[in-house]
């Protein structure tokens, strides 16, 4: 979570919490033992897999019981569960992860067990959508979040214009949020990916892995976006230059700036762009008054 | 009547208003705590007759065509408040327990009258980042400053040794090189302020702001209406052990040395007491304290919100501002059904300023123009249906007399 502020490391220990957080590392050694020892044993009953769960909602970083628990899963939709039985059981996992992650939104165990439950197809996606705004509800600029959130939109068909909003809602709100410009940037690729037109020259360069692959995405991005896009960066930058984030998704548009630049040398085009070029290099001569900016 | 009894008592309140319950809760509480007292502390608050001798002019006005809903579900306050969330009020209900009986909604924006419009305040950074008719440097400008304020109330940074100095807060904005539109908002919307004073207001604004949550704003409006602040008071002195004793005007106070003794009501009953407090209102004018500032005030019902999607929301028109017709800054805060003042779809808009002698609804009437005005406007930047406009309007102008020195001061 971020913002929250650390516990300082100099504090007398209490002997209370000290015998509480002993009989609590007990109980949980004796449990993750038997977890393990049942996985060894390949024991894929419902007690094994409650004991699983029990562990896991106390810590999900074990990730062999995640393991475990899609093994027995996978057993359990291989054999005879018909849908509904298979539905009940996805749900549950689903239901699980959402425990984990609740207790450490920052689980990529959890996550990663989440997607896998999605990705076998068994549940609605409606719900998921919800769990993700209310996690960035809490915590922005929580990265598992906003990726889980590219993945269910890309499964869910949700259109690029309604993410575009939604991004825009989230800069808005709190514009120091890397997460939100890093989805804005694969999110313009989406909306201009169908209006590029491409020669023949540029695909033989892209397809050359010498090309920088930040470059060629850029350059997807027609420049009236380019525009757009630098127009709410500016207005980031210019209420706090010290904030990193705005100034990276400046350097992402630059390099697409910069290719439309080479694109276009040799052609009536390219006093325009060496004149966008130019103009952008400057914002960040005139915010230099804070020694921070170093690009 | 029923006697009262006991009818002997530390301490008699007069009045049920915000600063009487606030000294009951405070009195019974500490009684509580006080064993040596010698008789267990009992606080008598009896309402005062009528208190329509606080007004001088009063007047109302209804559109008969309007259809004000449910007249059960309004809750107008005579003296409406919206507090900052770092207000030392907060502190005493959160000191007191009262928190348990009040809720309270964010103010979700403030608004300054400018060029014949609201202009929305930048009040955060995440305004500020919003706001596209601020310009680079007015950004920079208005971030730096707040920031520099931010931390000149904690003893550092550049503005520290300028905030602690005696100049007034317009001059100094104006030393810092802030554009005439970014001292506006700073002084009449954030430090509430009229010229004089209002270093202390902004440093209570900057301590409020986003204390709720981040990114949001400094103030907010208690639900059900500022009615409910003495009301929460009154119920942690009653649980503390006070006495309330309604519908039972009191006739005389008893003075014996010089000091009060006792109070007799009117159905002759005496009651006996070491103190008595009560609002200089409820005295005769020989023994007033110093007069007060009177204040203009009014209520208005919307059909609509003053800006789209926005139901709590301040306004401050800056003096002189609608043409030359206001001397001093009117303040408006308007409230919505959210906070359960109103029925859904109708707002009130509560209107105050300082009065200028004459009557309320000549200090007033330009503000109510401007409301009408944002209403009837059908340019592309307003709501698009008209329902901001206020084709109902009661308005109860309200002027305490000088003489009586209500110890009104300008409302927050």
């Amino acid at each position: 979570m971020h913002g929250r502020p650390r516990p300082p490391k100099d504090q007398p220990e209490d002997p209370e919490k000290q015998r509480a957080a002993g009989k609590r590392l007990a109980l949980f050694s004796r449990l993750c033992n038997e977890v393990l020892a049942r996985r060894a044993a390949k024991r894929y009953d419902e007690k094994s897999l409650a004991l699983a769960g029990a562990l896991l909602e106390q810590n999900p970083e074990v990730y062999t019981a995640w393991n475990f628990r899609r093994e027995a899963l996978q057993l359990a939709l291989k054999g005879d569960a018909g849908p509904g039985e298979a539905q009940r059981l996805a749900q549950r996992e689903l239901d699980l992860t959402e425990k984990a992650v609740r207790k450490n939104p920052k689980s990529y165990a959890a996550w990663f067990h989440r997607r896998w439950v999605v990705e076998q197809g068994l549940c609605p996606l409606d719900g998921e959508l919800d769990l993700i705004d209310r996690l960035l509800d809490m915590d922005e600029r929580n990265f598992h979040g906003w990726g889980y959130r590219q993945f269910i939109t890309a499964r869910a068909g949700v259109q690029a214009a309604a993410e575009d909003a939604y991004t825009a809602t989230r800069i808005g709100q709190n514009f120091s949020n890397y997460s939100a410009w890093h989805a804005r940037t694969t999110l313009l690729q989406r909306l201009h990916a169908s209006s590029r037109t491409v020669t023949l020259d540029q695909l033989l360069a892209e397809a050359d892995p010498a090309s920088s692959t930040g470059e060629s995405a850029a350059s997807m991005v027609p420049t009236w976006a380019l525009r757009e896009e630098y127009g709410l960066v500016q207005q980031a930058f210019f209420t706090d230059p010290a904030d990193q984030s705005a100034w990276l998704y400046h350097r992402w548009l630059l390099g697409g700036s910069l290719a439309h630049f080479a694109a276009a040398s040799g052609t009536p085009r390219e006093g325009t762009a060496r004149q966008v070029l130019e103009e952008e290099l400057a914002c960040g001569d005139s915010t230099i008054e804070c020694t921070v900016i170093n690009w | 009547m029923a006697e009262i009894s006991p009818d002997d008592f530390d301490l008699i309140v007069v009045g049920t208003g915000l600063q009487e319950a606030l000294l009951a809760a405070a009195a019974s509480k500490t009684g509580k705590r006080c064993e040596t007292a010698s008789s267990a502390t009992k606080v008598e608050v009896a309402l005062s007759g009528d208190d329509s001798s606080l007004y001088t002019d009063v007047e109302v006005e209804r559109d008969s065509r309007a259809d004000l809903g449910p007249l059960r579900d309004y809750n107008i306050d005579l003296a409406p408040k919206a507090l900052y969330c770092a207000d030392p009020l907060i502190g005493a209900l959160l000191a007191c327990g009262a928190q348990h009986y009040l809720e309270f909604k964010l103010v979700q924006a403030s608004y300054v009258w400018r060029g014949g419009r609201l202009a929305r305040v930048p009040a955060a950074r995440a305004d500020i980042f919003r706001d596209r008719s601020l310009g680079p440097a007015d950004k920079r400008a208005l971030m730096r400053f707040l920031t520099a304020a931010a931390g000149a109330l904690h003893g550092t940074g550049p503005l520290y040794g300028v905030f602690c100095g005696r100049q007034p807060l317009a001059a100094l904005l104006e030393a810092q090189g802030l554009a005439p539109h970014l001292r506006d908002f700073i002084l009449y919307a954030l430090a509430m302020a009229d010229a004089e004073q209002g270093r202390a207001a902004l440093a209570l604004y900057l301590e409020s702001a986003g204390r709720y949550g981040a990114g949001t704003g400094a103030l907010l409006a208690p639900m059900f209406g500022a009615g409910e602040l003495p009301q929460a008071f009154c119920r942690v002195a009653a649980v503390a052990g006070a006495l309330y004793v309604l519908r039972r005007p009191l006739a005389a106070a008893l003075l014996r040395g010089g000091r009060c003794v006792g109070v007799r009501t009117r159905d002759g009953q005496v009651l006996t007491c070491m103190a008595m407090a009560c609002n200089t209102g409820t005295l005769p004018a020989a023994w007033g304290g110093p007069a007060s500032p009177s204040l203009a005030r009014g209520v208005c019902i919307l059909d609509g919100p003053l800006q789209d999607g926005e139901s709590q929301v301040t306004v401050v028109i800056p003096p002189r501002a609608l043409g030359g017709a206001n001397a001093a800054a009117v303040r408006a805060l308007q409230v919505g059904a959210a906070t359960s003042a109103c029925p859904p779809g109708r707002y009130l808009l509560y209107l105050s300023t300082l009065s200028s002698g004459a009557s309320a609804a000549h200090d007033l009437r330009p503000a109510g123009g401007m409301v009408a005005a944002l209403g009837s406007s059908a340019g592309p930047g307003t709501s698009p249906d008209p329902g901001g406009e206020d084709s109902d309007d009661e308005a109860v102008g309200a002027l305490a007399s000088a003489l009586r020195g209500l110890g009104e001061g300008p409302g927050k």
